[in-house]
């Protein structure tokens, strides 16, 4: 565990320095997905400025889905980067590299990237949950706070184990960008109330790719519309089956792996 | 005189057949998106018949014809400027006797026509779709669908140049997947594609008024009818103005960039 720990934070050092020599790359970066993230954001703005509620939802409980939301993608985005790029290494015969070096082939290959540009997300997460803690009257205490940022360290994991999966499926498929991407941005419509959607799609929501999870039933909690144990009761058991299947499916993927030519 | 930019063209029209089951997973991505506004739109409209001047109805045409003219908002320039300049291989078109930007545009139509071949059948399909569905009854004028037509080789033309433009700025910063998505996002919220412009609030439609970004959607408010005819002449007329400042503007751009680029080996 020390080792591991210890190679990390070689490799961190090293990203840093690369971000320092390419700081202008690390502001567009940054920027880029500030605005991106902001753009669902303007859209739900725009509308609010039209109609007062959306699925008996105020603007401000809506923002604060949002944003809560935001924080943990935010986090994966940051540290499980490099999961994006598994089809291609797969495609590519590189993972040969990983499977040769003295440790966990999946840790070695998630801490090769380190992406910066994830400040954007996180920033903006941040800023818009307090902005409607703030100017919303939506009430905070400090177990709150607490419960919040176990709820947001907990879902973190659902964003990589999803995209660990549908990675995973390219050692079978050899690629499968598109299966990742469109898994993702089931995120962008877990930002809302879910029950907006027909049944079928809330229990894919909630079960199979849950991002639900990460951002309307915490604000649930928030809002004390439901309790902790409740949003935890669902969260934590998916979260952990989720990321046991994530590791089946990569070691499996692992193992059937035949490189690529020369 | 164009004649030895066809190749270009065809060569990349047929690039987009040979990964074609790329590009059907790609529209699936989009239908999805499609289908999960949808449910989005119908909750906003459950409480209000109209909102903005705007009805259900008409929302889901909008958004079913934004996705037609989407197709032709496709750039793949700024990728392969940055990829050309990142390698080097930009130095060897430099020194043959073709235009680099015409080359360029050549293969950014090839790759459209491509896309839109295969496209084009599943957007209207789907449209056909959503109007059989909610069962929406609405008329379109001849003139109107010759106003749309004539729309889309001008929002081609600005795509491109806006796409050149961004593909100059790659000379400056190596992160062009961020550069790309800011390109990107630019051109989402400022053209009407996110949410129709009438929803937005008065000061934003007045810096949005200003820029041409709004005309991409414009072919789409014309089928809708809300668009008064002599609105839609100008608005042509100023869209070809805005194309031509781009233009002049990417030709000085060029020039620095030419000059600041700087080549290893080859």
């Amino acid at each position: 565990m020390k080792r591991y720990l210890h190679i990390y934070s070689c490799f961190i050092k090293q990203y840093l320095k690369g971000l320092i020599t390419y700081r202008t790359d690390f502001l567009v970066g940054m920027l880029a997905f500030l605005l991106d993230q902001s753009l669902g954001l303007f859209f739900l703005y725009v509308v609010f400025d039209n109609i007062d509620a959306l699925a008996g939802f105020s603007q401000y409980e809506v923002f604060l889905m949002y944003g809560i939301g935001q924080i943990p993608k935010g986090i994966d985005h940051l540290i499980f980067d490099n999961i994006w790029i598994i089809p291609r290494n797969i495609r590519e015969g590189n993972m040969d590299r990983y499977l040769l070096r003295p440790i966990n082939p999946l840790f070695s290959y998630l801490i090769e990237r380190f992406q910066p540009d994830a400040f954007g997300e996180i920033i903006l997460g941040i800023a818009i949950s307090c902005y409607c803690f703030i100017f919303g009257g939506i009430a905070i205490t400090l177990s709150k706070t607490i419960g919040l940022i176990v709820l947001i360290l907990i879902s973190v994991f659902i964003f990589t184990a999803v995209k660990l999966i549908t990675a995973s499926v390219s050692f079978w498929l050899k690629d499968s960008a598109q299966l990742m991407q469109i898994s993702y941005e089931l995120n962008d419509y877990t930002r809302y109330p879910i029950s907006i959607f027909p049944k079928p799609i809330r229990f894919i929501m909630t079960f199979i790719i849950p991002f639900a999870l990460v951002a309307y039933f915490p604000t649930l909690y928030l809002l004390g519309k439901q309790s902790f144990s409740y949003v935890i009761l669902f969260l934590l058991p998916v979260t952990i089956v989720l990321c046991l299947f994530a590791l089946l499916l990569w070691n499996r993927g692992l193992k059937r792996y035949e490189s690529a030519g020369s | 005189m164009l004649k030895k930019y066809f190749p270009f063209l065809r060569a990349s029209l047929i690039n987009v057949f040979i990964y074609r089951g790329r590009i059907l997973l790609w529209i699936l991505v989009d239908i999805f998106r499609f289908v999960m506004m949808l449910f989005l739109w119908i909750s906003v409209y459950k409480n209000n018949a109209s909102v903005n001047g705007f009805n259900l109805d008409e929302i889901l045409i909008y958004f079913s014809l934004v996705g037609v003219t989407s197709i032709f908002t496709f750039s793949e320039v700024q990728f392969d400027m940055s990829f050309e300049i990142r390698r080097g291989t930009i130095s060897y078109y430099l020194v043959k006797p073709i235009k680099y930007k015409t080359r360029l545009f050549f293969e950014n139509l090839g790759s459209v026509t491509g896309s839109t071949i295969i496209i084009l059948p599943i957007s209207l399909i789907t449209m056909l779709l959503v109007i059989l569905v909610f069962d929406i009854s609405f008329a379109i004028t001849l003139p109107q669908v010759l106003f749309f037509l004539a729309y889309i080789p001008l929002i081609m033309l600005f795509v491109f140049e806006y796409g050149f433009f961004f593909g100059n700025l790659m000379v400056y910063t190596k992160n062009n997947f961020g550069l790309s998505i800011l390109m990107g996002v630019m051109m989402r919220a400022l053209s009407g594609a996110l949410i129709p412009l009438a929803f937005y609030p008065q000061f934003l439609l007045k810096v949005v008024n200003f820029l041409p970004f709004r005309y991409i959607t414009h072919p789409v408010l014309i089928i809708l009818d809300k668009v008064e005819q002599p609105e839609i002449l100008i608005g042509m007329l100023a869209f070809v103005g805005w194309i031509a400042v781009f233009k002049l503007i990417n030709y000085v751009i060029y020039k620095i960039s030419l000059k600041r680029m700087v080549i290893f080996g080859g």
